[in-house]
Formats: structure tokens, sequence, C-alpha cells
């Protein structure tokens, strides 16, 4: 009886892993790596209707967070402002009145369309989060958006991925906050081992627990 | 030691038919299959047989093959969907955008009015 198979069908296992290795490891490292949140959504930055700069109004003029995202204290969703609240100081015979990069604004107060401003920060609608829970207890805007302040055009600076969320649930001492500072873009801890100390008093002191079972969220 | 079949000669007869009149190769269905598809009708007039003269049956895979690598593989759905945040443009007062808005009010009745607290549910400003 003949040899069914060549001499060189002896080498084929091996030469079956070797393509498998060289194929399938640069497509489970690109995997890993592309298809994450970290690189997918991390510095989206779309273009808004209106060319509000974040910098100017938090940074150089010093408005508070909650003057335009008045409801974050108190509901889970943290609203935009209205165009009404724009109007408050770019309205008629008032601050850049007549400025061309305001027109969307006027036009929006004139004849009562909305603003149409895109979304960054996108939450899967499986995802439940609650802004005011967590401003009111010691969690900064910073915390989530990054320094909001610096931006001329808004970003998205973290990955919101579920990790990202858990990192800070398990561990919340790391990240709270004394509650004066919540809405301070420019407070940062003195050093690791103070916010450690701190986080960890507040944790204690406010009974802090986040929930880290699935129904937490995905409620 | 390889086995030699004697397969038997293949029946010449068809084994499937259109109609009875092919089953028996009748002269009606002889006249009908000629006067069904007549040359040239209604497919392509003369000019437009000439144009597509070059176009065979692998060219026209290739091609079409070509066009739908490009639309699917052409990056065509690698943008992010832009989702949109619509505030009021006025202010809505009472409102807090994510919360119930309970009031107080009544429903007429024979017997009198019935107080009620309502809820107005839909106090979402911001539709994505």
């Amino acid at each position: 009886m003949s040899n069914f198979f060549p001499r060189w069908a002896n080498w084929l296992p091996l030469q079956l892993l070797i393509c498998v290795l060289v194929v399938g490891a640069p497509v489970t490292l690109g995997v890993w790596y592309y298809f994450t949140p970290k690189y997918t959504r991390v510095g989206y930055q779309p273009d808004q209707p209106v060319p509000f700069s974040h910098a100017l109004h938090v940074k150089q003029l010093g408005m508070d967070c909650r003057y335009c995202h008045s409801f974050v204290e108190v509901a889970a969703h943290s609203n935009l402002p209205t165009t009404q609240t724009c109007i408050n100081c770019h309205g008629t015979g008032k601050i850049l009145a007549n400025s061309p990069r305001l027109a969307p604004v006027r036009e929006s107060w004139a004849t009562g369309q909305p603003i149409p401003w895109v979304q960054i920060h996108r939450l899967p609608d499986y995802a439940y989060f609650n802004h005011a829970v967590h401003v009111n207890r010691g969690v900064s805007c910073y915390s989530c958006h990054g320094a909001v302040n610096e931006m001329s055009v808004v970003y998205e600076a973290q990955s919101l991925s579920m990790k990202w969320c858990l990192d800070c649930h398990r561990a919340p001492e790391n990240f709270l906050r004394p509650p004066a500072e919540i809405f301070n873009m420019n407070w940062h801890p003195d050093s690791p081992a103070y916010q450690l100390e701190m986080g960890t008093k507040f944790k204690a002191e406010w009974n802090i627990n986040p929930p880290i079972t699935c129904g937490g969220c995905h409620r | 030691m390889k086995k030699i079949f004697n397969h038997p000669l293949r029946d010449t007869k068809p084994t499937s038919w259109r109609t009875e009149g092919e089953r028996i190769n009748s002269a009606d269905f002889a006249e009908n299959l000629a006067r069904e598809f007549p040359t040239g009708s209604g497919h392509l007039s003369q000019e437009e047989s000439q144009e597509i003269e070059g176009l065979t049956r692998r060219n026209f895979v290739r091609l079409m093959g070509a066009a739908t690598a490009l639309a699917s593989g052409g990056l065509a759905a690698c943008r992010r969907p832009e989702a949109h945040l619509v505030p009021f443009t006025k202010s809505a007062e009472w409102t807090i955008p994510g919360k119930f808005l309970y009031y107080a009010s009544a429903m007429p009745s024979p017997a009198g009015a019935v107080p009620l607290t309502p809820a107005r549910i839909k106090t979402i400003s911001e539709s994505l």
C-alpha cells in the first residue's frame, strides 16, 4: 500500500500553527486596541452649530458650570442651556449682540427653533446614569468630562467604558472630592497620598457604597 | 483489482418535461416552442446589443464584484453617527429635564370636583 500523503505533509500541522499565530496575533491585538472605547470615543470632537468656547466662559470669565447646566444637581439628566440662557447675556443691546458667530442663537430665539447641539458624551440606553447622585456625593465634573475649562471646543476626554466606570465604583476614594470643590475645575489634590486619605475619610463619613453589581447600572 | 462496471445505456427519453407535448414530442409542441421565443423578441434592439457586446458574463461579474467591494469596504460607514441634543428655546417654568412634574388639579364630576395630583412625565426637553 503506497503512502497516501507526501513527505511534506509531515510539516503541515506546524505550518498551520505558525500561520494561525502569524495571522491571529495581529487580529487579536488589533481588536484589543482599536475596538475599545478608549480608541473609538476619546477625542471625539464634532463641530457644533455655535462655536461656544468653554475656555472663554469658564476659564476666562469664571462662570460656574451650573449657570447653564442648571439641573445637574437635582436630576439624572444634566441639561443643556436653553436658547433663553444664552440670550440672558447675548440678547439685544448686550454682550456681542451682533456677532456673526452668535447668529444661530439669535435665529433660534427669533424663530423658536432650538439649536441642535451635537451630542458628545453618549451612554448606551442599557446603562443608567444619574448626574445628580454623582455630583452631590463628591464626584467632580472633572472626573468624567476632563478639563472642560481648557476646551475651546468640547471633546470626549474619558472613554466612558464599563471598565472605566468600575475603576471608580470599586475604589471611589481615589476620586472623591470635598463638596465645595465639585464644580471647581481647577482644583486638584495636593498629592496622591492626600487624595487617598481625604477620599477614604469622605467614603466612610458619607457612607459611599457605589454599586458594583450588574443591576446597579443595567437596571 | 479495479472493478469494471457496465452501466446500462441511458434512456434518451427526457426525464423531465415542460408539457405533455414535449414528453411525447408532438408536432404542436415543436411549433409552439419555435414561436415562444422568436429571435430578438423584446430583448434588445440592434443598437443596444452592439453597445454591450464587450460585456461578457465574466466582465459583468468582475464589475459587480468591484462595485460591491467599494460600497461595503470603502469606509462608507466608519463615521460615528451624529446625535443631537435639542434643548428648549424658551425655558419652561417649573420643569426639570428628566423629572416628573407634579401639580395640583381637579376633575369635575356630578358630585363635585375630584382632586388630582397629575404628573407630567415628558419633561425631558432634550431628545436624541
